[in-house]
């Protein structure tokens, strides 16, 4: 009786439009689940100072201490997470901050003119030797 | 009409089964249903240089605490620093000082100076004394970490006639040497054998899996849950803030040594610290850096400086007499990467193509 009554509501077939609809789904249900593992982590952070940079991975953890226009600064990388722990820069805005780890995340000292930039990439390294 | 009904219904099944196939896939290619390797970094400055001991949180019997790890990693650090005491020559009241000092007769050595000497014996004899622990005379000359200068070729061969493997005779407790102006530079094995040493502790503890890095030396304990290997970057020597390549390894050690991690610039020129024994000067043979896999600490670490030395040709016919187990990389001035016959690119990928990987020749 109730198939009965549901089947007779007006009903079309399963069009192409339907199929390219989940299809459509499916494709951002898999991006997006993409998107969370990867954009969880950055592989690796760029320091920029003095108007060069250098690319540091995040899975090895390491003290970096620069001087850049006239301010020290020392960058920490820890556990996956880039930070600035110490400055003597005026507004200590970097340090404030905190710990950045997601690809596009930034941490921009202005008065020592460094940026600190998660970047992606995929090619992340354990170690560096040599 | 039933039959439509149940078609649609296979095709909404069908749909939703592509949804969760491609999930799944996604998940499957990003590594989620392997169980992750975790770690805990613990980082010291130790043998004058900077020491990474990454060590599982995953026990041989459940999770390690942290306290615990801290502790498996200060005893780690307490073994650098005994090993540096035994070996090192800028350990001012170490071992060495005290058989580098005026003297005939070392008695009372300890087991790690006597077991580094005995390793450093034999790779000298194997490498036709392509590595020698005998150059501290022209090290001190020479002085490359404290910025040279270059020295005179009248001095340079005035240490070079106090230096060689015939100066000392290493017995079971006393080194003798027949030349008391002679002196051991255990610097180009020293680190392989702290690692190694480090890694033969970590087996008596609860961690399950291990990685020590070493200034250039890089030693692998266990082995990791996802059964991945550790990707490795090897540094440029044309720039040394990137990295040319990636090593895949899974166990073992690493070792490189390069022109470009000690130097000091004179005129134009680059002095750099691996001193080649039969000229007493930097070796100079068209080579920048060579990285050395093998399965033991102090062996890899001597070889990365005597296959330096030997320079390619040499370097790949020594490794063909199968004397010493090993694979190595090579990188030359002239921009060419050279892989001895078992590195396939899983194991080594070189990523900065501005180098040319030669292809193997095999005879």
């Amino acid at each position: 009786m109730v198939d009965k009554a549901i089947d007779s509501r007006p009903k079309k077939r399963f069009s192409r439009g339907d199929l390219l609809a989940l299809a459509a789904v499916a494709a951002i249900l898999a991006a997006s689940v993409v998107f969370l593992l990867n954009g969880r982590k950055g592989n690796t952070c760029l320091i920029t100072a003095n108007g060069s940079s250098v690319s540091y991975s995040l899975s090895e953890n390491r003290r970096i201490d620069l001087v850049s226009n006239g301010y020290s600064l020392t960058v920490e990388i820890k556990d996956g997470q880039v930070f600035v722990t110490e400055s003597d820069c005026p507004d200590r805005v970097c340090v404030r901050t905190g710990k950045i780890s997601k690809t596009g995340q930034e941490i921009i000292c202005v008065p020592a003119q460094v940026v600190i930039e998660v970047t992606g990439g995929g090619s992340g390294e354990d170690f560096i030797i040599g | 009409m039933s039959s439509e009904k149940s078609g649609k219904t296979m095709r909404i099944i069908a749909v939703c089964a592509l949804v969760l196939a491609a999930v799944l896939l996604v998940l499957s290619l990003t590594g989620v249903f392997n169980p992750p390797a975790k770690y805990k970094d613990f980082n010291y400055f130790a043998m004058d240089t900077y020491v990474t001991f990454r060590l599982s949180e995953e026990g041989k019997n459940g999770r390690l605490s942290e306290n615990y790890l801290k502790e498996v990693a200060d005893k780690c650090a307490g073994i650098l620093a005994s090993v540096e005491y035994s070996i090192s020559s800028h350990a001012e009241k170490g071992e060495v000082a005290s058989l580098n000092s005026d003297v005939n007769v070392m008695v009372g050595a300890s087991e790690t100076l006597l077991a580094v000497l005995n390793t450093s014996e034999r790779i000298s004899k194997l490498t036709d004394g392509a590595f020698d622990y005998t150059l501290g005379p022209l090290t001190e000359l020479w002085n490359v970490s404290g910025g040279g200068p270059k020295p005179s070729a009248k001095d340079i061969s005035y240490a070079m006639s106090h230096t060689g493997t015939d100066k000392f005779r290493i017995g079971e407790k006393a080194i003798q040497k027949t030349d008391k102006i002679a002196k051991v530079d255990l610097g180009a094995i020293g680190k392989g054998y702290a690692t190694q040493a480090v890694l033969e502790y970590l087996s008596t503890t609860d961690v399950s899996y291990a990685v020590v890095s070493l200034g250039g030396n890089i030693g692998i304990y266990g082995e990791k849950p996802d059964g991945k290997g550790y990707r490795i970057g090897l540094r440029d020597p044309s720039s040394p803030d990137a990295v040319m390549g990636y090593f895949e390894i899974r166990s073992g050690f690493v070792s490189v040594s390069g022109d470009y991690e000690r130097f000091f610039e004179e005129d134009g020129v680059r002095y750099h610290h691996i001193i080649d024994p039969e000229t007493g000067s930097p070796a100079d043979n068209g080579l920048r850096s060579v990285a050395v896999l093998a399965s033991n600490g102090p062996a890899a670490d001597a070889l990365s400086t005597a296959l330096f030395v030997m320079g390619e040709e040499k370097a790949m016919e020594f490794y063909r007499s199968h004397v010493i187990d090993f694979e190595a990389v090579f990188v030359t001035s002239d921009g060419r990467v050279i892989t001895t016959d078992r590195i396939d690119s899983s194991v080594f990928e070189l990523s900065n193509h501005n180098y040319k990987l030669t292809e193997k020749t095999k005879d």
